[in-house]
């Protein structure tokens, strides 16, 4: 379960991060941010990251663990362009 | 397992099942010839096919680090994946695939080459070792049985594995015995595969008759567990299922960089020749290698396990029949691609592979009683994720088939560029 969990954050993490991008804002939630909350999403999602990360080593074993969040990261980031890629072909 | 006219130390070698009996299996390489072909390539001698596949993973790692530089804007832009759009599409594919799978592309590249580190540059081996013997005691012990000595009972080989398995902390892999039932009998315990990330096995010998250790052997240090890891990185013997499937999963990516590379290639060509309609030959070879090299890969791939299957049982030179219908198969789509126009040649090389493929399981099921179904209900997953992994490719290939059967029989108007005797590899 572990591994879904890690999963799960990954993608919400690399989310976050496109969702701080102003070019992807329209197409994720059909408005813009402001530039303060970008700012927060942003570093939302990159705390998310670093906490997977640090799950990861706890649980998995630092080696393991660092290798299995490089894994689920690229996981994570293809999952959100899938989804980012879906709505902005439905949107136009 | 010799016949009882042999003599007793004759040498011999048996495959057993779990339970130990005898198992008979066919002659065959299996997966072992993919991994060989990978660095030794085949039909070659091994030491060029190295140096042919060194310069290739050189090349590709200077690509990458190069690229990362030239491109740092996609590394900010790796969201994009703009689909049905030509051109756009298989780049933002192919931008998507190396950006986001970059640190899986890097690694491998990089601990591939460190693999034949010592092939490429063989020179510091050469200066401080006096042969290449000396140098393979050193690296790699591997002791000789002594003269025989007078016949004495074997130590109880089981509660050394699990001494040794408690010293070290992990599983062990193997068990070498020299000499049993001598005096001078020594029992070699060595570490498991995926023991840990080094590829270089820890092992320690017992004294065959006490059972007292005599020596250890921990090759620790920090150069060789460096390398010992990198190549367990890049052979991933260590991992776990999840982190196997994961590296499955980046090498595919790598492969649709690699796929979507060459085929932008083209798309981008295509729309500034002269005369589209009758390409020049360097673009019309090009395109044909495109269609061997993406879609008969894949079909070959799929020959040798139903050739695997196929093939009777015995027979001498099975194994090098079976590798022998994988290049057939491959070379056939090539000489296929040449003499098919280019959108045909597409389709049917990429349909044949998807139904190949598809084959496979149904071949499982009907010739040996591993069919997907007893699988699934004996919860043998190594069997039943082998024949779904071959139908998810199947799907794959057949999506990717019919996505161009309907690309060609749309009318052509997007953007004016596509001529008939063109692939529609805009499709995305």
């Amino acid at each position: 379960m572990i591994h879904f969990f890690l999963l799960f954050l990954t993608t919400v993490g690399f989310g976050l991060l496109c969702l701080s991008r102003e070019r992807h804002q329209r197409d994720l939630i059909g408005r813009k941010l402001g530039k303060s909350t970008g700012h927060y999403v942003r570093w939302s999602g990159i705390a998310i990251l670093a906490a997977a990360f640090l799950l990861a080593g706890d649980r998995l074993g630092w080696a393991v663990g660092s290798l299995e969040w490089l894994g689920l990261s690229s996981m994570g980031a293809i999952l959100t362009m899938a989804l980012l890629s879906r709505r902005s072909t439905r949107a136009s | 397992m010799n016949g009882p006219g042999a003599p007793a130390d004759a040498p011999t070698d048996a495959r057993l099942d779990g339970a130990g009996r005898k198992v008979e299996a066919r002659e065959t390489r299996g997966g072992d010839f993919f991994y060989r072909f990978h660095y030794n390539l085949h039909y070659i001698n091994w030491y060029w096919a190295r140096w042919i596949v060194g310069i290739a993973a050189m090349a590709m790692l200077v690509a990458i680090l190069s690229g990362i530089v030239t491109h740092k804007k996609i590394i900010a832009d790796f969201f994009l994946l703009r689909l049905g759009k030509g051109q756009r599409s298989w780049l933002d594919a192919h931008n998507a695939s190396s950006v986001l799978f970059l640190p899986f592309i890097l690694m491998i590249t990089y601990t591939g080459l460190v693999s034949l580190a010592t092939h490429y540059m063989p020179w510091g081996i050469v200066a401080n070792y006096a042969s290449e013997e000396k140098f393979f005691e050193a690296s790699f012990p591997w002791p000789a049985p002594a003269e025989n000595a007078g016949p004495a009972p074997l130590v109880a080989v089981a509660p050394l594995v699990g001494e040794a398995e408690r010293i070290w902390g992990v599983g062990a892999g193997s068990v070498r015995i020299l000499n049993p039932g001598d005096r001078t009998a020594k029992i070699i315990v060595s570490t498991a595969p995926d023991s840990g990330m080094s590829v270089r096995p820890r092992s320690l010998t017992f004294d065959g008759v006490t059972g007292k250790p005599i020596s250890a052997y921990n090759p620790s240090g920090a150069a060789t567990s460096t390398e010992g890891t990198m190549i367990g990185l890049h052979a991933g013997r260590f991992a776990s299922g999840v982190l196997r499937a994961l590296y499955f999963l980046s090498g595919l990516a790598g492969c649709v960089m690699v796929g979507s590379g060459l085929i932008l290639w083209t798309v981008k060509r295509r729309a500034k020749l002269a005369n589209p309609d009758r390409p020049h030959f360097g673009f019309r070879l090009v395109e044909k290698l495109n269609i061997g090299a993406i879609a008969g890969l894949p079909f070959a791939f799929a020959v040798y396990f139903l050739a695997n299957r196929l093939l009777p049982a015995g027979g001498a030179g099975r194994s090098d029949r079976e590798i022998a219908a994988f290049f057939i198969a491959w070379g056939a789509t090539f000489v296929w691609a040449a003499a098919r126009p280019a959108a045909r040649a597409w389709v049917e090389v990429l349909a044949a592979a998807a139904v190949s493929f598809a084959l496979v399981p149904i071949i499982n099921a009907l010739a040996t009683d591993r069919s997907l179904i007893a699988s699934l209900a004996a919860d043998d997953w190594v069997f039943a994720s082998f024949d779904l992994s071959m139908l998810l490719i199947a799907a794959g290939l057949g999506w990717a088939a019919s996505k161009l059967v309907r690309r060609s029989a749309a009318p052509r108007v997007a953007n004016g560029k596509r001529r008939p005797g063109s692939p529609s590899m805009d499709a995305a």
